[in-house]
């Protein structure tokens, strides 16, 4: 029989035991909770029992279990057995996880809630709750923003318990940590804190836990919530933590003595601490031949630097120091302006502008019209300023390499880093010349020595002369050469609880 | 500060970062105008080798008052009053060097980068610039040295390596061709060059391992003489003994004596002047450093006060040589100032500790 | 930590912006606003007949005429336009000669500025001519001055001598040829010739001068057709003055004697004995050249030795069995010695006598090997030179004679 409807449970249940003295106030609090499920089943010959649970949160075969249980189930025959009835049922059900609930009707529905279901048995003097929780989580499939092109397709999904357990099948890996919080006051939500317990940076996890439980807010709905409010400096244009969908890629962080944070609802879990240079490291570097991966990671680097001063250098050359480019150079670039009404400044300023509204707008669009707007657009628009003599065909040019080294970048929020700070370079450049694109570099360079992720100098390991620092820093030295574990933040177990500045 | 330690080499790098700074550009006429003959890097390998002495020196003297500036044991040493007006005198010389440095820097950028701009909007920030870094304390000036080195030392070596083509080795010749007097007579002037012994006094107590401190000094001087030697040889040998005189600025006038069309950059001195700027500003920072860290620790002041308090004094320490050749002087002075604060002083300073313990044993 | 600083930053960047805003960028100049000045040619004070012009419509202008200078300046408007219309005119002469009388060369060049809207950008100099009355009449340190000061006008410009008006090599030859790139590259040649003396170059003009010693300076003369690198100037060290030129055949010698193991250039031999001219290759030269003392007069010994090959025959005899002989070989050697001992000779007896100026650098070698002597004579060195007594000796190797055998 369903039970669907306050009518239909009034007839249901007649009977004694919890059921029948809970029946006024379960009706109540069932009002406001339509999408919970009631379903009544017998069991013994006359006895009835009363299943709660939030379809769509719970495991199918564990309802059928409690189902084939209860079927085969005899009921109590007396009121005295009933104690005697709950703990046989317990047992019978222990499999499935099954507990006797001792608190209030209240908390019971909350666990319900969460995904258990719970078992009201006429007769039985406690109810039942068992485990059955279970999400639909989406089937892993390759992270869309790190592909790769050589390595794992696998990416994280929305489920903690699904991320925990990917890590945990990378391999056997027996000094895995993994420790548990709860954020959030209206929406509370697990947290998983993972580290190896051998290699991981002194002080680093007592750090982070403290961070995290001086949280305070209503709801964390991605792990960028809780990235912002536990980093060091959140008025420095770059990230001090690592997100990242790769499992490959926190695993390796891990084996560096860094530990992550993972967070329900979420496949972006944070790496801590962040280092600048791996900014511009991918897992391929590692996973190709050393020869490949050092001369690409370099070019990854050469293209973040381009990417962020080209325009700038542009302007600088073009409005300041005709002098200082080649002869030959200045006659095209003069020749490419002629007839353009603006300063390089105005005229750089419109195509980058243009360029990230583009951008902005392809990452919104429909799957298929998404790229071919950006390839239309930048085409079209840049032909045609050209050719009304807005811009300078120069200039396009200068764009489109900025552009295209600005996808290079593996890690997506550092590369939206890079992309602002071009602008800071272009507007230096525009008011001082080179003067001002030395002084932007050295702004940069003063503001990156300055900051630290949880206690690591941000720049680690550049400008560090220690041999075994370079084995992966700019080149990637061959595997044997880097197989002992990178020791550079166990080493140094600098204190994290120190502020950045 | 931080509990991290600096190692031997951060401290290496710090040096040299200081010391080559305005030097390197005017060193070869300076020293030409003393001497009058081509051998004066011989001058400046000598200067090069007191000024190692000179630190390893204060060094020394830091040993005995391990994890503290000079500021801190100036005065166990020679007494309050005595050693708050050394501590004093310090902090002035470092203020100098700072407006002097910001000095140099503007007058190379409205000469040869940006004409048209008041020297007020291309010093201000710098200044700032600099003090954005000094407040981060000497981590992050070690980190952005550090990271400042090798690009500009590198860089530094390409120009000079594609400068060998302007340069006639007869130039050089003859050496010692007028004997011993004209070195000796440029080596004050090479003393210029090398000033960077008074830091040790209170960057000792920062070190990791501060008994090697000397070495870690030695070490820097060594870089810093071959850069300075190899720059003087190149510039007089596209020059001339002749030539060099006539130009203030030598070594910017060396790289921009040549094109070489194809080679992406036809003309390198946007490099050079680049590079330079962010020499200039390692030496302004460290400076600036050193002053801050004497205010805050002879006068009780903190650090971030101390910082911000020289700015408006270090833009008009700045603005006053009227001339440019009124700035040479005052570096000349400087020197000479900085060479009895930092070698004469301590060796007195050393010997009057080593005579204070011999005393104190003797009464034991 | 951070909430407190973040006012004072605030402050800090609102400052920055406000300085940025009222300021404004002050040495901003677009690049196409300006024009770039490739080369310059200075001579002696002559109106161009368009300064006439100017002068009748506009006169009264504060000015007398003490020299001229043309400058070749590339205008941006005539570069041409963006987009699709390339093309043979645009590209054709995209430069202006502009010409302008004055008292000084700096006076001269903001002038221009009332001429044209495009200042020009001395950055890009790339060769600056010295008109020979120019150079007679002062010392070259006096108009060069303002060259040397310019921050913008760097050190690398080619420099070169002019007989006759120097502003005619700006001329352009033929559809398409700007000199001021042209000049400077045909310097380039010089590995393939040894009448080119190393190109003189502003940093290299400025050590000169100012150590007063006498030098060569390239010349350039200027036909209807063509422009052509031919012989030297002598620029007389005691006063910067242009005193005389050399020919291209005393600068074969000078090459000889100045050395430097330079490959490419030759010796030709046009002996009535041998029935035919005859050439040599150069592949090596040394010279060697010892100064001494005696009794405050001067001595030199110039030992020069050259390596080459046979390259050039009009007498093409057959060498016949055995190959060419040794005795053959000897005799041209012999020969060739003898004439290049002549020729060197006479640029000496030319030097000594007719100049009075060490302008082949005799004095390097006692200003190395003698240093304190050189300190105390330099001043005065071109009279010591022109009362030195010089001997030249030459001994000259015949290695090979090409793919011939042929003598």
């Amino acid at each position: 029989m369903s039970g669907s409807g306050v009518g239909r449970a009034e007839k249901a249940w007649d009977g004694d035991g919890i059921v029948g003295e809970l029946r006024e106030e379960l009706l109540d609090r069932l009002e406001t909770r339509a999408d919970m499920a009631r379903r009544e089943i017998s069991f013994g010959r006359t006895a009835r029992a009363l299943m709660l649970y939030i379809p769509g949160m719970v495991q199918e075969s564990k309802l059928e279990a409690i189902r084939t249980e209860m079927a085969a189930f005899p009921a109590p025959e007396h009121p005295e057995d009933g104690e005697a009835a709950a703990e046989r049922l317990k047992l019978r059900l222990q499999a499935s996880g099954a507990e006797r609930w001792t608190g209030g009707l209240e908390e019971l529905l909350k666990e319900v809630q969460e995904g258990s279901t719970a078992l009201l048995a006429e007769g039985l003097p406690d109810a039942l709750l068992v485990d059955t929780r279970h999400i639909e989580a989406r089937s892993l499939e390759e992270p869309i923003s790190e592909a790769v092109l050589r390595g794992p397709r696998i990416g994280f999904c929305e489920s903690l318990e699904k991320n925990a357990a990917l890590l945990r099948s990378y391999g056997s890996v027996p000094d895995l940590a993994m420790e548990r919080l709860e954020v959030g006051s209206a929406v509370r939500k697990p947290l998983l804190i993972v580290y190896m317990r051998d290699v991981v940076q002194a002080g680093l996890i007592e750090e982070m836990k403290l961070r995290i439980r001086g949280l305070e807010g209503d709801d964390f709905p991605e792990s960028g919530y809780i990235e912002q409010m536990i980093e060091d400096n959140s008025y420095s244009p770059f990230q001090q933590l690592q997100n990242t969908e790769r499992p490959d890629r926190v695993m390796s962080g891990l084996l560096e003595g860094r530990a992550a944070i993972l967070l329900e609802g979420t496949p972006f879990a944070l790496i801590a601490p962040f280092t600048l240079p791996m900014i511009i490291q991918s897992p391929e570097d590692y996973y190709e031949r050393w020869l490949p991966g050092s001369l690409i990671r370099m070019l990854r680097f050469f293209s973040a630097l381009i990417a962020m001063f080209t325009p700038a250098l542009y302007i600088a050359f073009t409005s300041f120091h005709p002098g200082l480019i080649p002869t030959k150079l200045a006659l095209t670039v003069v020749g490419a302006r002629q007839g353009v009404p603006f300063p390089s400044l105005i005229e750089a300023l419109i195509m980058e502008v243009s360029l990230e509204i583009l951008r902005e707008a392809g990452l919104r669009l429909p799957k298929p019209i998404g790229p071919a707007m950006g390839i239309v657009g930048g085409l079209i628009i840049g032909e045609a300023a050209v050719q009304a003599g807005i811009i300078s065909p120069i200039l396009v040019i200068v764009v489109a390499i900025t552009a295209i080294s600005s996808f290079v970048i593996p890690v997506y929020s550092a590369g939206i880093s890079i992309r602002m700070l071009r602008f800071g370079a272009m507007f230096s450049a525009a008011v001082y010349g080179l003067y001002g694109v030395v002084l932007f570099f050295l702004l940069l360079l003063s503001h990156l020595s300055r900051l630290k992720s949880f206690g690591t100098p941000f720049l680690r390991p550049l400008g560090s002369y220690r041999a075994h620092d370079f084995k992966d820093m700019l080149v990637r030295f061959p595997l044997p050469a880097m197989l002992e574990r990178r020791r550079f933040l166990a080493a140094d177990r600098r204190d994290p609880a120190k502020p950045s500045e | 500060m931080n509990a991290d330690k600096l190692t031997n080499t951060q401290i290496s790098i710090l040096i040299v970062n200081y010391m080559l700074a305005t030097a390197i550009l005017v060193l070869p006429r300076m020293l030409v105008d003393k001497a009058g003959t081509p051998d004066v890097w011989l001058s400046l390998m000598l200067a090069g080798v007191i000024s190692a002495a000179g630190g390893w020196l204060a060094s020394r003297l830091s040993l005995s008052f391990p994890g503290e500036t000079i500021f801190q044991y100036g005065r166990k040493l020679i007494g309050k009053g005595l050693g708050a007006a050394f501590g004093t005198s310090l902090v002035l010389y470092f203020l100098v060097i700072c407006g002097l440095e910001a000095r140099s820097l503007e007058e190379i950028t409205t000469k040869y980068l940006l004409e048209g701009t008041p020297s007020w909007a291309v010093t201000l920030p710098f200044l700032w610039l600099g003090a954005y870094l000094v407040l981060g304390g000497i981590q992050a000036i070690v980190q952005a040295s550090d990271l400042i080195f090798p690009l500009t030392g590198f860089i530094l070596l390409v120009v000079l390596l594609l400068s060998l083509r302007v340069v006639e080795f007869s130039h050089l010749l003859p050496v010692l061709g007028q004997g011993l007097p004209p070195v000796l007579r440029s080596m004050k002037t090479a003393a210029f060059a090398y000033s960077g012994p008074e830091l040790m006094l209170l960057l000792v107590a920062y070190m990791k391992r501060p008994r090697s401190a000397g070495k870690a000094y030695a070490a820097a001087i060594a870089i810093c003489m071959a850069f300075y030697v190899v720059t003087t040889v190149i510039v007089i040998g596209a020059f001339s003994i002749d030539g060099v005189t006539l130009r203030t600025w030598p070594t910017i006038d060396l790289i921009r004596s040549f094109e070489i069309p194809g080679l992406i950059f036809e003309r390198y001195e946007s490099l050079i002047l680049a590079i330079w700027i962010m020499k200039f500003f390692s030496t302004f920072v460290l400076a600036l450093f050193a002053s801050s860290l004497g205010i805050s620790q002879l006068f009780r002041v903190p650090f971030r006060t101390a910082v911000f308090a020289q700015l408006p004094f270090i833009y008009i320490v700045q603005e006053l040589p009227k001339t440019i050749e009124d700035v040479f002087r005052v570096w000349d002075y400087l020197s000479m100032a900085g060479a009895a604060l930092s070698v004469g002083v301590p060796a007195l300073l050393l010997v009057l500790q080593r005579w204070k313990k011999g005393a104190a044993h003797g009464r034991v | 930590m951070a909430a407190s600083s973040f006012p004072r930053r605030m402050l800090a960047a609102s400052q920055i912006a406000l300085l940025l805003l009222t300021g404004g960028c002050w040495s901003n100049k677009e690049i196409e606003t300006q024009s770039l000045e490739i080369a310059v040619a200075v001579d002696v004070p002559e109106p161009a007949a368009s300064e006439r012009e100017l002068q009748r419509k506009s006169p009264g202008v504060d000015r007398t005429d003490r020299i001229t200078s043309t400058y070749q300046l590339i205008l941006p408007s005539l570069i041409g336009d963006i987009g699709g219309s390339t093309s043979d005119e645009t590209s054709s002469s995209p430069f202006k000669n502009m010409t302008q009388t004055g008292d000084s060369l700096l006076e001269n060049v903001r002038q221009l500025s009332l001429r044209t809207n495009a200042a020009p950008l001395g950055h890009h100099l790339k060769v600056i001519v010295i008109g020979d009355r120019l150079a007679r009449k002062h010392d070259l340190m006096t108009f060069l001055d303002f060259f040397f000061r310019d921050n913008d006008i760097r050190l690398s410009p080619l420099v070169l001598i002019c007989k006759g008006k120097a502003s005619d090599t700006l001329e352009p030859l033929y559809k398409g040829d700007i000199p001021g790139f042209q000049i400077p590259e045909t310097v380039r040649n010089q590995y393939r010739n040894n009448k080119i003396l190393e190109p003189i170059r502003m940093y290299n003009l400025m050590s000169r001068l100012h150590a007063k010693t006498s030098f060569l300076l390239q010349n350039v003369v200027k036909t209807k057709e063509e422009l052509v690198y031919s012989g030297a100037a002598v620029i007389q060290g005691t006063s910067g003055r242009l005193i005389g030129f050399l020919t291209e055949k005393d600068m074969e010698t000078v090459f000889w004697i100045k050395g430097g193991g330079r490959k490419g250039g030759l010796l030709k031999l046009d002996d009535p004995e041998l029935g035919a001219p005859l050439d040599m290759e150069i592949n090596s030269v040394r010279s060697r050249i010892v100064p001494s003392m005696a009794d405050g007069r001067f001595a030199f010994r110039i030992e020069l030795e050259a390596e080459g090959d046979l390259m050039e025959s009009w007498s093409y005899k057959d060498a016949g069995r055995g190959g060419v002989s040794e005795a053959f070989y000897a005799e041209v050697e012999k020969k060739l010695e003898r004439k290049l001992k002549g020729n060197a000779d006479l640029l000496i007896q030319k030097l000594q006598k007719t100049y009075g100026a060490d302008a082949i650098g005799l004095y390097e070698s006692v200003r190395v090997r003698m240093p304190k002597t050189w300190s105390r004579i330099h001043a005065d060195w071109d009279r010591h030179f022109a009362e030195a007594d010089i001997t030249v000796s030459v001994s000259i190797a015949l290695k090979g004679h090409g793919a011939t055998e042929l003598t």
